[in-house]
Formats: C-alpha cells, structure tokens, sequence
C-alpha cells in the first residue's frame, strides 16, 4: 500500500462497508458497529496523509474500540438456549454459532471472525489485535475446539 | 456434523454480516464527530453524536474526582448549564443536573428546553447513561474510571443549538432563574468554557467551578427513560 494515496473520500467509500460488517459480527448491534467505525475515520481523518497504511490503522482502532466495549460487556454468556430448537434453518444455524461464538474470549471471537469472515491472514490479525502473530493460531484452535465442545 | 465447523462458521459470518446496515457519513468524519458515546446495548446508543458533550460531563467528574473539594459544597438541587461549540457545526450543549435530581425535576427542566427556539435533537441521558459513557471514554485510564462510581455522575439534558452562545444563554436565563440552577456558560468551543483545562485524546475539556456531586441516591433520575423530543 505504498502507491500513491487515493483521496480520503474514495478510501472511505470502499472501506466503509467491509468494516462496518466486521464490526457488526464483533459488537452485534448496528449502531454500535457504525459509531465504532466512524470513530475510527474520525481519528485517521486528520493523519490520512501521514500513517503508513491508513487500513492496518482502521483495523487497530476498530478492534481496540470493540475490545474495550467487550470488556465493559464482560463475555456474553447468553447459554443455548436457541440450540433445543435448532433446526436446519439457515436463521437457527447463524443463531446457534453465533451464540457459541458470543462465550469465547474477545481476542478468539476476533480472531475468528477475522479469519473466517474476514479472510485476514494470521499476521494481518495479529496487526489489527495488536499481538504477537504466534498468538492467533493457538486461539483459533482454542476457539474452534471450545465450539467444538459446545456444539456436541 | 457433516460440515466442517470452519465451513460452518464461514457461511454464517457472511450470513450474519448481511444483516450489517452500514450508514455512510462522510461528512461527520471530515466534521470530526465523534459517534461512540453509549456504545454499550439499546436505546442508550441513540446518545452517540454527543461525544463532545459527553466530555464536558466527563470531564466535569474527572476535574471533581481530581479535585477532591467537591464533596466539600452540597446544593441538592443545582444544575450546571453548559454549552459548547464545534466550530461550524451546530452548537452542542448541555444541561446537567446534580446527580441526586429526581425524575421529576429532570422532566420539568426537559420541557422548558422543549420549548426553547434553536433546540434539536433534545436528549435525556441517565445516570447509568453517563457512566457507560464515562467507562467508555476513560477505557484506557482504569485507575481513573474504578474511582467514579454511577451515582456521582450528573444525569443531563443533550441538545444542539442553532444559535449563537449568548442566545442560547440568553434563552436558558429562566432556567436560572429557578432556584436550583446556579450556572450558565455558552462558548464557541470546549476549551472557552474551561474553569481549568484536562487534556483528554487531545481534546480541551473544562472543569466546572462550582459543580456538585454526592454518593446519597443512586437511583436518583436514572429511572426516567430516553426520550428525544427535539427530532
């Protein structure tokens, strides 16, 4: 990403989505997934020109933003109480996951969206959390195996 | 389990993140409005826009945690009116009451705001409200945010205003006038209102002279549900 920069207005447009989405798999709530993000663009905005890749910067203070709403929210430990239910509708499978991914960890739960809906490779989750990149394997597997558990 | 759970969890993260409405708001970014204000679940989040609000009263708690005279002075009644201003955006203000003000008291307030000309997008904001607000703006300080508990926190009517400063304060003379008001300031920015300045993620913040607190009534107005008269 050191080609020339494109103007703020088009970054914006193009990365707006994608991360917005992200956010709202992390936070579960619309509003909050915006705020988060645009609070983000707030704080790039005015050193847009000057950091080296304005993206791995998004993602930093998104995620820092999502964490610290998590640690105010503690895990969600919403139990499954939808999985006696669970049929084979699409609606109930996302449901199902979704809750066994609300109990994990925030650092595993972003780690797994990142990887498997964000398709972020292990050192661009690593940048984004802000952690070693040796970490992410382990609480991939860590998260995949605790779903895993929950889910049988 | 005949899909694998990596599968699985790839078809409903993209399924989930279809239900993602991304609002586009250019201009608030360039305009440098700040949105995460009660991020945490609800209602409450309809209170984002109001960041720059939102640090007055923090920081009207954080120059009083600071301070440590506050506790000193006691009006049970009191309510702090303030006003701030991003230059070229609609002025935000706020009103705050003690943290003791009944629900009552708060409503009455509310309708005279009501029906002051220049108000918008009038806000009530609880207790509870401005200590989600105030953990979520102080996140990175712990030390600070374990020494503020809910119940110290002035509950507070958010509002833009159309017009200028001295209007505004002009309009809220009757507030004044009520005997459990005892201050009025309006300024073009943050940093105009300031008893004292804190530096807070670059931002100038004021400490309120005056102000109040008390740790009696921790109920005190958080009972009273949002409402947004002003839209």
């Amino acid at each position: 990403m050191v080609e020339a920069r494109t103007p703020f207005a088009s970054f914006y447009a193009c990365e707006l989505d994608p991360r917005v989405r992200r956010a709202f798999l992390l936070t579960g709530s619309n509003e909050v997934a915006n705020d988060v993000v645009h609070d983000a663009f707030v704080a790039l905005y005015p050193r847009y020109d000057s950091v080296d890749h304005p993206g791995r910067y998004l993602n930093q203070t998104v995620l820092n933003h999502c964490r610290n709403l998590a640690r105010r929210e503690g895990t969600r430990r919403r139990g499954l109480g939808r999985l006696a239910g669970s049929g084979a509708s699409v609606e109930a499978e996302v449901d199902l996951l979704d809750d066994v991914l609300a109990t994990l960890p925030f650092n595993q739960r972003a780690a797994v969206v990142l990887q498997f809906y964000g398709q972020f490779s292990h050192a661009e989750t690593a940048a984004a959390l802000g952690c070693p990149v040796g970490s992410i394997g382990p609480w991939i597997s860590k998260a995949l195996a605790t779903m895993r558990r929950e889910l049988r | 389990m005949t899909i694998d759970l990596q599968d699985r969890l790839h078809n409903a993260l993209t399924q989930r993140a279809r239900q993602a409405h991304p609002i586009a708001d250019l201009d608030g970014v360039i305009a440098g409005r700040r949105r995460l204000v009660v991020a945490a679940t609800g209602p409450a989040a309809q209170h984002r826009r109001y960041r720059s609000v939102a640090w007055l009263g923090a920081a009207a708690v954080l120059a009083l945690a600071i301070g440590g005279a506050w506790m000193a002075q006691r009006d049970d009644h009191a309510i702090t009116i303030r006003a701030a201003a991003d230059p070229g955006t609609p002025r935000l203000c706020a009103v705050f009451l003690v943290p003791i003000a009944t629900p009552a008291q708060a409503e009455a307030v509310g309708a005279v705001l009501t029906a002051m000309p220049g108000v918008s997008r009038l806000v009530y904001m609880t207790q509870a409200d401005a200590y989600r607000e105030f953990v979520a703006l102080f996140a990175d300080r712990p030390a600070l945010v374990n020494s503020v508990s809910q119940s110290v926190l002035p509950s507070s009517w958010r509002f833009d205003s159309t017009l200028e400063p001295d209007q505004t304060t002009a309009n809220l003379a009757p507030l004044r006038a009520d005997s459990s008001v005892y201050e009025t300031r309006c300024g073009t920015n943050p940093g105009e209102l300031a008893g004292g300045v804190v530096d807070v993620e670059g931002a100038m913040l004021t400490t309120p002279t005056g102000h109040t607190g008390t740790s009696g009534s921790p109920d005190a107005g958080s009972s009273l549900s949002t409402g947004e008269p002003g839209r």
